[in-house]
């Protein structure tokens, strides 16, 4: 049975009435207007103390009786055959226990996994990498981009092409849209590649019992690992146990069972002891993934009134030997424009793989356009907020726009004189999207113990986001029950199905199954309250753990005297994610604003301050979501400011795999940031949560280069924004 | 036009993707159970199970394009 149901949905600049069909066992979706006891308040993170001392058991923690420790031989070259592997001497070596030849023909990148070994110590097994010959013969290759698309370039595939075929979104006439344009401005942006840099390092821990394996692993999504591995040595799923009880960042790098995960299983396997293999810090660098480099030709043209008549992007990236480098994102999503074009082309160079990294594509797309919007705004005369604004086409953001620029003083600081001296003050604002909107499979199961605790139990993880503590307070909520009642068990393949946490769909995802089993369980509550307290189940309510009817408010019980009266030893229900109802909205809108100061002399850029305004539907836990704010940010200056993937284009090596020559910043270039939410009910599930991680890192980069080009007098239209670069661009400007 | 997909609410119903095609979004299901891997993505990363590398047994790259019927290394899903 379903049940027709009228929302209120919508947000402080307006609400509308939208009618839905919701299953019988389903939550009345959250609205607007809620009253909640639980939800909204700001929650210091339930395993918060845990990180802090040190005592929350991540995968590198784990130690098994009788472990080997694993270790992988990766190639010297960027490209070779290879003509022959000998582990011989490798396995002679005292504590070694297994070795495994893993070279295929060919290696495309330095950094390829050709052979692992497990031994009785990480320091054996390093010495025993030492001892392995491989007979490479080197091959022609590619290192940089430019000279990937030369038609006599080094084939990176011996069949086909470096340049992939394009993928192209149009709409309108971009050409006609141009000539009618006032004004119009090309350029050439371009973002280098950028690592993950995860704290914890890709790897696992790996321990067979006959034909059962348990593998403990960094990772985002155990469901995947575990599926993975089953596929990989012909076992059935329930065979493989996969636990991650904490991870040390991924920034979607860390999906499925990769080659680390994979030996790691198969040494254990050979060895018959448990074996960890964890990557080492270069390692990671190499051959783990990398948000894909771009080189952006942009286009772009506007009415005298600032209407955006033509927008065009053609666009060549890579991800070293992988794909994935496309950036139309918000080309084709954050501003009106009649007459679109991208035409996006991935470019194979013998380089580390790509992988999926926060907001794909995004953070690459948002700097060019948003750099190429200033410098068009500049040509019309026209301020650059103004100018978003009038070809904004979210409601919201144009209330995240309002918020923002008073908080940011935006007005004040545009018209302030330019400093005198060699430190320049420049500010930045950008646009953000994202659709962090959650997806169907998750299920969860909450249990009442008999003494007085509710344990919320489901097979996601937590990537550092505070999944743990917004299931409770989700869960809390519906019981109506305090906080310190209800924890949260995930990490754990012996759990009910979850998603892998990427995409930002982990909190709208997993809410919704919490919501509803919560909610199910309360009902299995109420039928074993209501002959205690005389009344029906259906007239009685729960409040800050006491159930009583509400004809009769004297009559009450607590929520520890009910569970007392549980006949077994807990009491559980389930929930799940049902598939998504049509809602308010499909998207959600953010704008990010960034005050820089540039020393003339050096270079130098300091990113000052941000100011974040963001829509992530109901916001569960005000703490755990301005963290990952604060995160998407300073990862934005990093990748402004910082980070690139150097390769010596003599050797096809890269230069900086390690956390001192591969720049990140620190908590001295972290700037001062406010951040402010624009609640929307959406009603897209019954929580109406939505993911707010790549979101909030979509316009950091971007609202930093455009405050620098505004500080300088000149764009610097490549990144990342050194002081070589910024102290030319000042020569041009 | 197609807006760039983010999360992709169905897979292409005629495609048939080798069993052993990962991505992001492979690990994610369509209501009708379909894995969510969407050939017009220009950010997906793609790999393979069974080299754990972005490409085939075959040597060629991997991707949702080509990853079908007609590649030697081709696995079926159940």
């Amino acid at each position: 049975m379903a049940r027709r149901v009228t929302l209120t949905l919508g947000f402080a600049g307006g609400t509308r009435e939208v009618a839905v069909v919701i299953p019988d066992a389903e939550p009345t979706p959250w609205q607007w207007g809620e009253k909640f006891s639980v939800v909204g308040v700001p929650t210091p993170r339930a395993d918060g103390p845990l990180k802090a001392t040190g005592r929350a058991p991540y995968t590198y923690d784990v130690q098994l009786p009788g472990m080997l420790h694993g270790a992988i031989l990766r190639s010297p070259y960027p490209h070779a055959r290879v003509r022959g592997v000998d582990l011989s001497a490798a396995r002679k070596l005292d504590g070694v226990r297994a070795a495994l030849d893993r070279s295929g023909a060919t290696v495309r990148f330095a950094g390829q996994e050709v052979a692992a070994v497990a031994a009785t110590s990480p320091e054996i097994a390093r010495d025993a990498l030492a001892l392995i010959r491989v007979d490479y013969a080197p091959m022609p290759f590619v290192a940089a981009m430019d000279e990937a698309m030369r038609p006599d370039a080094a084939l990176v595939f011996e069949r086909g092409s470096n340049v992939a075929a394009p993928i192209v979104n149009a709409v309108g006439n971009v050409a006609a849209g141009l000539e009618t344009a006032a004004a119009t401005h090309e350029a050439v942006y371009t973002t280098p590649v950028q690592t993950h840099v995860s704290l914890e390092t890709h790897g696992a821990v790996a321990s067979w019992r006959g034909d059962a394996l348990t593998v403990w692993c960094s990772t985002q999504g155990i469901f995947g690992v575990r599926d993975d591995l089953a596929v990989h040595f012909s076992l059935p799923p329930e065979n493989v146990r996969v636990i991650t009880a904490y991870l040390g960042g991924g920034f979607g790098s860390k999906f499925g069972a990769g080659h680390e995960v994979i030996f790691a299983a198969e040494l254990a396997r050979m060895a018959g002891a448990p074996v960890k293999l964890m990557l080492p810090r270069a390692d990671e660098h190499l051959a783990t993934g990398n948000r894909p480099s771009s080189s952006q030709r942009v286009r772009i043209g506007a009415a005298r009134d600032g209407a955006l008549t033509a927008i065009e992007l053609v666009q060549h990236g890579s991800g070293g030997i992988g794909g994935g480098s496309g950036s139309s994102g918000p080309y084709l999503t954050l501003y009106r424009c009649a007459n679109l074009r991208t035409e996006e082309r991935n470019v194979y160079l013998n380089a580390g793989p790509s992988s999926a990294m926060r907001a794909p594509g995004w953070p690459q797309g948002c700097f060019a356009l948003e750099l190429a919007i200033d410098e068009l705004a500049r040509k019309l005369g026209i301020d650059r907020l103004e100018l978003r604004r009038r070809n904004n086409p979210s409601p919201v953001r144009a209330l995240e726009f309002e918020i923002g620029a008073r908080a940011f003083r935006w007005n004040d600081r545009s018209r302030a004189p330019q400093s005198r001296g060699p430190l320049k003050r420049g500010i930045g604002v950008a646009s953000a999207a994202w659709h962090g909107i959650g997806a169907s499979g998750p299920q969860a199961q909450c249990v009442a113990l008999r003494d007085g605790r509710v344990q919320v139990r489901i097979g996601t993880q937590d990537i550092g986001t505070g999944t743990r503590t917004i299931i409770a307070m989700v869960a809390a909520e519906e019981l109506g029950l305090p906080l310190d009642r209800v924890t949260a068990e995930i990490g754990d393949t012996r759990y009910l199905f979850s998603l892998p946490s990427g995409g930002s769909l982990t909190a709208p995802s997993t809410t919704p199954a919490v919501r509803q089993a919560a909610a199910h369980l309360k009902r299995k509550l109420m039928r074993l309250a209501a002959p205690l307290l005389g009344a029906d189940s259906d007239d009685l309510i729960i409040r800050g753990g006491v159930i009583s009817a509400r004809a009769a408010p004297n009559r009450s019980l607590t929520f520890a005297e009910l569970c007392r009266r549980i006949p077994g030893d807990s009491l559980a229900a389930d929930g799940e994610h049902v598939p998504n109802y049509a809602g308010y909205s499909l998207t959600q809108a953010g704008c990010q604003f960034a005050g820089v100061e540039v020393d003339c002399e050096t270079g130098i850029v300091r990113v000052t301050d941000f100011v974040a305004v963001h829509d992530a539907g109901v916001i569960v836990d005000p703490l755990t979501a301005r963290s990952q704010v604060n995160g998407g940010i300073i990862m934005g200056v990093g990748f402004a400011l910082f980070e690139e993937r150097r390769i010596d284009p003599q050797l096809g090596v890269m230069v900086n795999p390690t956390m001192d020559d591969y720049k990140l910043p620190g908590i001295l270039d972290t700037p001062e940031i406010q951040v402010f939410f624009v609640e929307v009910a959406n009603g897209i599930t019954n929580t109406g949560v939505l993911g707010l991680g790549e979101a909030v890192h979509v316009a950091a980069t971007a609202a930093i280069g455009c405050a620098v080009a505004d500080a300088i007098g000149a764009p610097v239209r490549d990144l990342p924004l050194t002081p070589d670069r910024v102290l030319a661009a000042l020569g041009q400007a | 036009m197609a807006r760039e997909p983010i999360i992709p609410t169905s897979a292409a119903p005629a495609a048939q993707f080798c069993a052993l095609l990962r991505t992001k979004f492979s690990y994610f299901r369509a209501p009708g159970g379909a894995r969510l891997i969407d050939p017009a993505s220009a950010t997906a990363c793609y790999s393979c199970l069974r080299t754990q590398r972005p490409f085939g047994p075959d040597d060629r790259p991997v991707d949702a394009a080509s990853c079908g019927l007609a590649r030697s290394c081709f696995v079926a899903e159940d």
